[in-house]
């Protein structure tokens, strides 16, 4: 909570942006963040096709996303490993 | 617990980062040596990321300082010139010891690893194994999981630990 308030402050500061509208920004970036969490994780359990994604989110997350995907499968398989 | 350690790694930077940063070091103890390059100690340690005591107190973990000719020839030979340096000493120091694991969480050095036959693993795959030897619980497991999501700078989307914690639980169901 700390953080949250140092974080908060120096932005403020920093942006001399009211405080109030830090946290309206906060608010919708952390949304935008959570939908696209959503969105890549549905494309992940084939809810989605890949065309779909890259239309909600872009290209660059869907390939971040398939990157992270193929290297848990990989630290999955090890890791399983007797 | 499984049967004797796991064979030994080499420690990039980032799994020392993320596992210290929520507790978990100890779950290095199940290899039977993590070396570690300089540049990684210099990265880790020397950043104050991870605490020395901590991590030499783990009793398996060996701090190897390269020469910095034989890393320069070794990225030369395998252009790896774009990694940075503690990525560039850690495959180095694999080919130098003949270990063929490597401790990484970032992708680029995964897909180098593969292309000079290292197999790399994350933080995720340590806390899997670690579950799979009996070292720690399927729930301590996930909440391990979901520490290096919430807390720990390891960036990865929330839908891949979601998949990570559903595929252990599956393994761990009777």
């Amino acid at each position: 909570m700390e953080t949250t308030l140092t974080y908060l402050e120096v932005l403020s500061r920093e942006s001399k942006k009211p405080e109030v509208e830090i946290m309206a920004m906060a608010l919708r970036a952390g949304l935008r963040q959570l939908w696209r969490e959503r969105t890549l994780g549905r494309y992940l359990r084939g809810e989605l096709s890949r065309d779909e994604a890259v239309e909600l989110v872009g290209i660059d997350w869907v390939e971040l996303a398939e990157r992270q995907y193929d290297a848990a499968k990989e630290d999955l398989k090890w890791g399983m490993e007797q | 617990m499984g049967d004797g350690a796991v064979g030994p790694v080499v420690a990039d930077s980032g799994p020392l980062i993320h596992l210290a940063e929520v507790g978990l070091l100890g779950l290095l103890r199940m290899f039977e040596a993590v070396h570690a390059p300089g540049a990684v100690w210099s990265e880790t340690v020397g950043k104050g990321f991870v605490n020395e005591a901590d991590l030499m107190g783990l009793g398996n973990v060996c701090r190897r300082d390269l020469r910095r000719e034989d890393v320069r020839g070794y990225a030369h030979e395998h252009g790896l010139e774009a990694l940075h340096d503690g990525e560039l000493e850690s495959l180095c120091l694999c080919r130098m010891l003949g270990v063929f694991t490597l401790l990484t969480d970032d992708l680029a050095v995964r897909k180098a690893a593969k292309r000079l036959g290292i197999t790399p693993v994350g933080s995720l795959g340590v806390v899997v194994r670690a579950h799979k030897r009996g070292a720690i619980s399927v729930k301590e497991a996930e909440n391990a999981i979901v520490r290096l999501y919430d807390l720990s700078s390891l960036f990865v989307t929330r839908a891949i630990v979601d998949l990570v914690i559903d595929e252990l639980r599956k393994s761990s169901s009777p």
